[in-house]
Parts: structure tokens; sequence; C-alpha cells
């Protein structure tokens, strides 16, 4: 991982905000690109999906009713699926999150509670 | 009602409150082991911040599984089906927001209140106090509802039916809450909360079990069951039949869906529960347990719905016509599968909820107050932590005293909307200014405040402007009219306006800089949980700015004096030791400040105080909103517009059925059968005859109930005018146990409300005897014109209204002094005549006229005349008051008039000869004798 300072530069006193020091450092670019790049799309993609159901079971409700295998219906295998997706992504982010945003994060922490920068 | 019903069914109704007691009793044993470790502020805000992610995420699903969501939910799932069904999912989703988005950064930022989060980086005391007034209203509104709803449900639940008792059951909750608040804090609280929503998923679970463990696990075999049992038949399976009316409720639905989805990580006393943990990675550990249990719980409520529609003896119509409506399937299905312990053991936990719901909220608010607004605008962050906690506290009871108060003054009041309205500000108000503050650099203090206020303002305005409020017989002012804005829940509009004022005002206030390196610091804590933990424990000795070391600084103001460039700094973050600070001019500025909290507080106050008051003054005692609406539960807000009444079926019920009456409590329908002789009684729960009771005395001609229900006054005489009396007769033995001589022919008489007095019109005296149902004797006679056939009461009771027959007018008689204040010229032959249920309207039909009348009471003159069927005997309104039904007995029919517009919406035939219309309280079906056929006819009111 990378060490690099860029605040304060060649010759100057030490850096005066160590916050200043850890946000622009690569290592907390990278954590930050990485927690942005997955939750702004899945949220944009959750919202989505659960806009298009609720919008299609309120203007298309004979499309919901049509049943697909006994009494089970669109509408109610639409239901189970905001269900099934809910729960996949909060499993997808909680691996995400522990494989490539914690180890990450508590270096950053360790290393601005430690004074390094 | 259920206790009424375990009494009513099995006769054994005590064991409820011996299980209430009993949890009552755990609860507080949990809360007296959490007091002793209650001592600093982060113990009494955050529990120390000592639990971990699965215990915060149990507790997190017990205060957003409150009583509407456990009883509201399944019992709409049971009554409309599916659309039940969509709230859940909104709710549901709602939570990915606070995982992705929220939950972690805001643990890391903050250390108690969402104002934490908000003045991170931005002019301090501006942005706590706006976050305070968010708050305040937010959480005072929800538990409003809350306690409203509590004293609803306790008294479903316990049969506790008088007003009086009602308003004990509110106090009694809100002490008990207080205590929990004051002794337990957040700790104790979190505890209770953790105990109620194990027991709740575990009987849901067993509720589910046993469900689909009757239909052998197969979901379609519950569902064909559940529509066939419901008089909707296929419709419960699919979406539409609660807000599929027309285009405005089906935006309006759309409009709560995205309240729901966004205000959920908005809502105040949700964001503080993830203070009460260790870490952003215990935070996250909450929001995930919150989702499987909060998801799965849902699950369960879509079988034990639509196992109430298929298990529950007499259907969803039973259910619906329970006086606790669809909050009482999941009780019912409860009581019919385990009997008394499972009903109690899930009443118990409602209960439960309640209690625990509200001790969060006053928690939330007080910490709001006493964090936000006492200790860093007032005091600017120079106040030692046990002085706050004592601010806290001392503002727990004020906000519990209140929310009592205003909690009984809601009683029996629809406040449904408050819940709407408190998650419509959360995501208006809260959500845009929490995501703008964590991911927009350039969000600054104008955003924070534009946004803020901009979202608070335009969705109370746009409620204000809603149907909710005014427009409707529904509504909180159905006598006004200023709903200009169409939706019931003004998400749709105000989320938007918030986040558009919240970049307007960033990006064209270019003097108002936001802190970058504030920023800079903000989002390094928020995503790495930097100095979070540790320093988060105690917060005394938080350093604004870690620093190298082997540099010794002064104190921490080191890095905030450069970097703090509006000389606001998040003081609650640095270890600014007091005497450190500038004792400035303290005293003017502290007393405006003191002015401006005191000024928040007494508005949201004065507000939510007075809101409920005039509700109770201009609302009518006997109004249809009676059903307790809890939580989330805005399933009821978006109903729907349109009734068109079908014909139900056919009820054989003797020779000469000629008039009909509902008891008060709906559960049976009194038929008097002249010819015969005798009262004919109808379970409206199975619509069949269950008794008939024998006259000796002559013809039954009219039934008048007393108000509660347990006296009947039988009108009788014979066609060759040798009889005349009134008999008294008792519905639980279904005996006669009185005969009043009358002097002439008794037409339709009534009950005071009080139940002290029974005017009896006399047909042939042109009169109205006024008997005391003490002595049951004649105490005094008021003359009126010629000839009075019915009389009724205004709600307030001071007027009585006869329709008098040969004359053509009606008189209208001062209860008080026995005087006939006006006579009002109506239409031809008036027959019968009934007050409106809310709005100062009486309407009757004139028989030979073929007319319905309205007359205005305020004016005592005739508003408007209807042309109805040929012959119309009687008159009734839906409870809610939009339609009146008429009843004709000349064209064997029933017209459907709307009472907004006055226009004839439906005409129904009957049997042969309709004479009398009788509806049941919950407005969802009524009765028309047919004299000459000898039925009744039911009728569908709710389409």
């Amino acid at each position: 991982m990378s060490t690099t300072e860029r605040v304060g530069g060649v010759g100057t006193p030490p850096p005066v905000d160590p916050w200043a020091a850890a946000h622009t450092s690569t290592d907390f670019a990278m954590l930050r690109q990485r927690f942005r790049g997955f939750v702004f799309p899945m949220t944009a993609f959750f919202l989505s999906w659960y806009l298009l159901y609720v919008v299609l079971a309120a203007f298309a409700p004979h499309y919901m009713a049509i049943k697909i295998v006994g009494n089970v219906n669109i509408g109610l295998i639409f239901g189970l699926l905001q269900f099934v997706s809910t729960f996949a992504i909060t499993t997808v982010y909680v691996q995400f999150a522990s494989r490539n945003l914690d180890p990450l994060s508590s270096q950053i922490c360790k290393r601005v509670e430690g004074g390094v920068w | 009602m259920i206790a009424a019903l375990v009494q009513h069914a099995v006769g054994a109704p005590l064991l409820n409150g011996g299980i209430f007691v009993f949890f009552v009793l755990v609860t507080l044993v949990i809360v007296f082991r959490a007091s002793h470790r209650t001592k600093t502020a982060a113990d009494y805000y955050a529990a120390g911040r000592s639990f971990t992610g699965p215990q915060n995420g149990v507790a997190i699903s017990g205060d957003y599984l409150s009583a509407a969501s456990f009883l509201g939910i399944a019992g709409a799932i049971a009554v409309y089906g599916y659309d039940g069904f969509l709230y859940s999912i909104g709710f549901l989703v709602a939570w990915l927001v606070a995982l992705l988005l929220v939950a972690e950064l805001l643990r890391n930022t903050g250390k108690f209140t969402m104002g934490d989060v908000l003045s991170f980086r931005m002019r301090r005391r501006p942005v706590r106090a706006a976050a305070a007034v968010s708050t305040l209203v937010v959480s005072f509104f929800y538990l409003l509802a809350q306690m409203a709803g509590a004293g609803g449900l306790v008294a479903l639940l316990l049969n506790v039916s008088s007003k009086a008792g009602q308003a004990l059951v509110v106090a009694v909750v809100g002490l008990l809450m207080i205590f929990y608040v004051l002794v337990g804090g957040m700790r104790g609280t979190t505890w209770v909360q953790i105990v109620k929503a194990t027991l709740l998923i575990i009987g849901a679970g067993m509720l589910t079990a046993w469900v689909l463990g009757s239909f052998g696990l197969n979901l379609s075999a519950l569902l064909g069951e559940a529509a066939a049992k419901s008089s909707h038949g296929q419709a419960v399976l699919a979406p539409g039949l609660q807000y599929g009316k027309n285009t405005t409720t089906k935006l309006d639905f759309v409009s709560l869906g995205l309240a729901l989805v966004l205000g959920t990580a908005g809502l105040p006393h949700i964001l503080m529960r993830f203070y009460t943990v260790p870490s952003a990675k215990e935070a996250r550990r909450t929001v995930v347990w919150a989702i499987w249990l909060i998801g799965i719980f849902y699950l369960f409520s879509l079988v034990i719905g639509y196992g109430a529609a298929a298990l529950v003896d007499g259907g969803p119509q039973r259910i619906a016509s329970m006086p606790g409506q669809e909050n009482s399937a999941a009780p019912l299905l409860a009581y019919q599968l385990g009997g008394e312990v499972l009903l109690g053991f899930i009443s118990a936990v409602a209960f439960a909820t309640i209690l625990a719901v509200v001790a969060g909220l006053t928690i939330t608010a007080s910490a709001s107050f006493a964090h936000d607004v006492y200790a860093n605008v007032i005091k600017r962050g120079n106040l030692d932590p046990d002085r706050e906690v004592r601010v806290a506290r001392i503002t727990a009871v004020v906000i519990g005293a209140l929310a009592v108060l205003g909690g009984i003054a809601a009683l029996g009041q629809n406040v449904a909307f408050l819940v709407a309205l408190a998650f419509a500000v959360a995501a208006s108000a809260n959500l845009p200014t929490i995501l703008y503050s964590l991911f927009w650099k350039r969000f600054n203090t104008s955003g924070v405040l534009w946004s803020m206020y901009g979202g608070l303002i335009s969705s109370v305005l746009l409620i204000i402007l809603s149907p909710a409020v005014s427009g409707t017989p529904k509504s909180m002012f159905p006598s006004l009219d200023f709903a200009i804005f169409p939706l019931k829940n003004p998400a749709l509009v105000s989320v938007p306006i918030a986040f558009a004022l919240g970049y307007l005002a960033t990006v064209l206030s270019k003097n108002d800089i936001a802190d970058p390196a504030k920023y800079a610091e903000m989002e390094v804590r928020a995503l790495t949980g930097a100095f979070a933990e540790r320093s988060l424990e105690s917060p005394v000795d938080i350093p604004s700015q870690p620093r190298p070391p082997l540099r010794p600084m002064p104190a921490a103001t080191a890095y905030s004096i450069p970097f703090g460039s509006t000389g606001d700094s998040p003081a609650e973050l640095t270890a600014k030791p007091p005497e450190l600070t500038p004792a400035a001019p303290i005293d003017r500025v502290l007393r405006r400040r003191v002015l401006m909290a005191t000024g928040v507080l007494v508005v949201v106050v004065v507000l939510g105080v007075s809101v409920s008051m005039t509700r109770v003054l201009a609302a009518p005692p006997q109004g249809a909103n009676t059903t307790p609406q809890l939580g989330p539960n805005t399933a009821a807000d978006v109903g729907p517009e349109v009734a068109i009444p079908a014909l139900g079926g056919i009820i054989q019920v003797g020779k000469t059925p000629a008039f009909v009456a509902v008891s008060p409590n709906g559960r049976h329908a009194y038929i008097a059968n002249g010819k015969a002789q005798v009262v004919t009684v109808v379970d409206t729960a199975v619509n069949q005859v269950t008794a008939t009771i024998p006259i000796p005395a002559g013809p039954p001609q009219f039934l008048a109930f007393a108000p509660d229900g347990r006296t009947l006054y039988v009108s009788i005489f014979n066609d060759q005018r040798t009889i005349h009396a009134i008999d008294v007769l008792d519905t639980a033995s279904n005996t006669v146990v009185a005969t009043i001589p009358q002097p002439a022919r008794p037409y339709l008489a009534a009950v005071t409300r009080d139940g002290k007095r029974i005017y009896v019109p006399n047909h042939d005296t042109a009169s109205v005897s006024v008997i005391g149902t003490d002595t049951n004797t004649v105490i005094a006679e008021v003359k009126v014109a010629p000839n009075p056939h019915w009389v009724t009461f205004s709600h307030d009771g001071t007027r009585a209204y006869t329709a008098n027959h040969e004359s053509n007018v009606v008189s209208v008689i001062d209860t008080t002094t026995l005087e006939v204040l006006a006579t009002i010229p109506v239409g031809a032959s008036p027959h019968s005549i009934s007050v409106h249920p809310s709005l100062p309207l009486v309407a009757n039909v004139n028989y030979d006229g073929g007319t319905m009348s309205v007359i205005d009471t305020n004016t005592n003159k005739v508003v408007a005349t209807i042309p109805v069927g040929q012959h119309p005997q009687d008159i009734a309104w839906a409870p809610d008051g939009r339609f009146a039904y008429v009843v004709n007995e000349g064209s064997n029919s029933v017209t459907v008039i709307n009472a907004r517009t006055n226009q004839v919406t439906a005409t129904i035939p009957t049997g042969a000869n309709p004479t009398s219309i009788a509806v049941l309280p919950n407005g969802r079906q009524a009765f028309v004798s047919n004299v000459d056929s000898g039925t009744l006819t039911v009728l569908e009111l709710t389409g």
C-alpha cells in the first residue's frame, strides 16, 4: 500500500492537518472510489427496481393479476422478488464491504489515529 | 373487542389483563437492571455504545415493527388482500437506503443525534436548530399517533369502551413510558425492545407455521381459500382493491411508496439507534440483522394476513365488521388457532410494542432538545454532560406529559395522517440534507437550512391543503374545504422540492463556502471511523484533530483555528475545556437563544395539541373514525373514493319485517315483525336469524336502541288504534322487561345520547312525549306540527328534529327548554329524518314528494332537494357521511346519493315494499327491510 504524502510537499514543515493528508492520500481515494462505485449504482438499481414495482402495482394491476402457478400471480412473485433482491443486496454488500472496504478503511483509520499523517 | 369476543364466545376474559400485567412487570425489572448502569450522557442517549450489532438489530426491528406494522399490515392483507402486502415491501426496501447510504457514515461522524452529523461542517447553531425542529416535529407527531392508537388498541384488546377508561389507559402508558425513559435511559428501552421484538417474531412465526401447516405447506391453496372467503373473490390476490380507484389514488400510492422508502432512513428515532453500537461495522451488522428480521416478519405477515382471511370464522367480512376492523385480524387468527393463551400472548406483545416505541420516540425527542438545542444552541456547547442529561430527563417528562394530554385529546380521532406526515417530513426534510451532507462537498449551511425548512414547510403545508385535513367527510375538518392539493401524501412533491432547494441554495449562496477541511475530516471519519470508537465512548476526550504524538499542543483548538473558518466548528467533537471559551456578552445572546428554543418547542407543542383539541371539539361524538390507526399504517389512508353498493344477499326474517335497526356495536340487527308480533334478531357476522322474541303487548312497529345497546325500545300499535305502548327490551337476555303505555300511536322513538330520556313522536296527538328512562314515565310533552313520524337528535344533543308528515315541515326542538325553535318547510309528507354523522346537516325524505331534502342546521334552511324514487320512506347516512341511502317503498329500490355533490350515484333494486334501512357502524353493510317479501336485503356498501 502506498504511503504517499502529498500534503506539505518537499521541504515544508510537517503537515498541519492529518485529515487533509489522509483525505488526499491515494489509499483514501481508492477507498472512496470503491465505496461510491458500489453504493451509488446499487442505490440507483434498487430504487428503480422498487419504483418499477410500485408503478406497475398502481397502474398495471391486471398484468400483476396474471396467474403463473396455481393461485400465485405475477404480482406476488414480483413482490417476493423484492424481498429476495433486498436480502441479496444486503448479503452482497456485506461481503463486498468486508472484502474490499474494511481492510483499507481500518488501515487508514489506524494511520490517522496513530498520527502517521 | 377481542376480550368482548372471547367473552361472547367462551366466557373467560381476564387472561388478557393478567398477561399484560406480567409483561409490564417483566419490562420494569429489565429497566431497573439497566438503570444502575445509566450515568453518563453516552449511557443515557446511546446506552454506553455497548450493544452488539445483532442486539441492536433486534431492537431496531422492535422500534420499526410498531403495533401498526404487526396488526395493520396483517389486517390490511386479510381485508384488502394484496394491497396490504405492498406497504410491507416499501417498509422493507427502505432499509437498503439505511444500509448503503446512511447507517455507517452516520455512526462514524456523529455522537447522539442527527444534528451532530448535519452540523459537522456547517454553521453549528442554525443547523442544529433546524435539525432539532425537524426531529421534534417528526417525533411528536409520531408519538401523538402512537399514544392515540395505544388507547384505541388497548381498549380493543381489554374491552375498555368508555372515554374515561381509554384516557386512563393512555395516561398509564405515558407514565410507564416516562418511567422507562427516566430510569432505564436508552439501555433500558433497548432491552425492552429486544425482548419484545423477539417475542413478536416468535409469535408471528408460530402463527405462520400453524397457518401453513393447516394448508399442507401449500401457499397456493392458502391463497385460493382466502380468495374464496372474501367478498372480493380473486381480486384480493392482485393489487388495486384499496387505492386502484382512479389516477389520483394511484399517484397517492406512488407518493406514499416514495415517502416510505426515503423516510425510514430519516426517522430520528431510527437514526439515533445507530449510536448505541461501538462502531460502524456494528452499525452495518445492525442494519443487516434488521433487514433479515423485518423481511422475515413481513413474509410472516403475508401468511398471517391471508391465513386470517381463510381461517377465521366468518372470513374477512367478519374481521372488517369487528370494532377494531382490520387491526383485529391477527388477534382473531391467534384466538382461532391457539385459543385464549395465544390471543393473550399476541395482545400483550402488541401492548409492549406500543410502550417500547413511545419510549424510544421520547428519548429521541428529549435528546434532540437537550443535546442540539439546549447544550449546543443555547449553551454553545459549554455544558457539562451531567447537566445535559438532567435537561434531557426533564424534557422527557415534559414531552411525555404533552404526549399523554395530546393522546387523550386525539383519542378516537383519525390521526393516521400524522404518521404519513412523519414519514413525509422525514423523507423531505431529513434525508436530502443527510445525503447532501455526507456526499456533496460543496453543500453549505444555506443548503441545509433551505432544504430542511423547505422540506418541512412544504410537506406540512401540502398536508394541511390535502384531503386529509379538509374537504371530505373523512377529513379532520369535514365542514371546511381548502383541500387544493389532491394527494393525501405530499412526498411526491415535497421530496423533489427539498432536493431542489438544497441544491439551489447551495449553488446560489456564493459567499457561504463550506469548510473544505471539515469536509475532508468528515469524509475520512465517515469512511474510516477514525476516532469514532474510542473517542465517542467518553465524549469529553474527543480530539478534534489527532495530533502527531511528539508535538505537544495546547489543546485541540490548535487545529480548529486554522480550519474552523466560520468560527463555529462543531464543539461537540472538540475537547474544549469550558473555561477557555470566550464568555461573550452572553446574557443577551443567551436570552435570545432561550427564547428561540422555547419558541420552537412551544410551536411544535401548540400545533400538536391544538390540532387534536380542535379535532375533538369539531368532531361528532359518534364519528366513523373510531378505528385505531397506529404506526406506519397508512393503508387506510388511501381509501376508495367511490362506493357503489352491491347486492349482498337476502335473509328470510319472518312475515312482515317493517323496520330494521342495527345495534350500536354492529353485531346484531333487530327486526320488527308487526303481524307476527315478534322481534327477530339477526347475527350480522353470519347474517342468520339467531333469536325470535315474542312481543305479547301488540304488533311491534319501530325499534330504537339506547346508545349503550343494552336496551331496545319497541314502538307498538295496531291498525285499529286500540293498542299503543312502548316495550322495553333487554338485549342481553332478549326479553321484554317493561311496558310503557302510550296515549297515542308511538312512531319511531329516539333515546338521548346520555341514555336518560326517550323522545316518542305521538302520531295522533301532534306531540312528542319525553320519557325518563329511570322511571319509564312521561315527564314532559312538546307540541309539534301534525303529525310527527320520526325523531332524531343532533350530535351535541341540544336539538331534536321531527319529521311531521301531514304538515310538510320539520320541527326543531331545544332539548333543554323543550321549546320548538324552528319549523322548516320541506317537501310533501316528510316521513323520516336522519342527522349527518359529521356535517351540520339533517336530511329527510318526502314520501309524497319523491324527494330528499337537506337542511343546513346552522341556518335551518333547506339547502338541497334531490329527486329520488317513488314514496321514499326511510333514509340513512353512511357512517363516514359520504353517502345517503334512501329507501323507496313505491319503486322497490334504494337510491344512493353522494353527500358532497348531492347527485344520485346508484339505484339498487330491493325486495317488495322496502320500508327501512339500517347501516352497520363500520359502514360496510346495510340491511333493508322488505315488508311484503318477508326478507332483509343485504347491501355491500364498500363495493
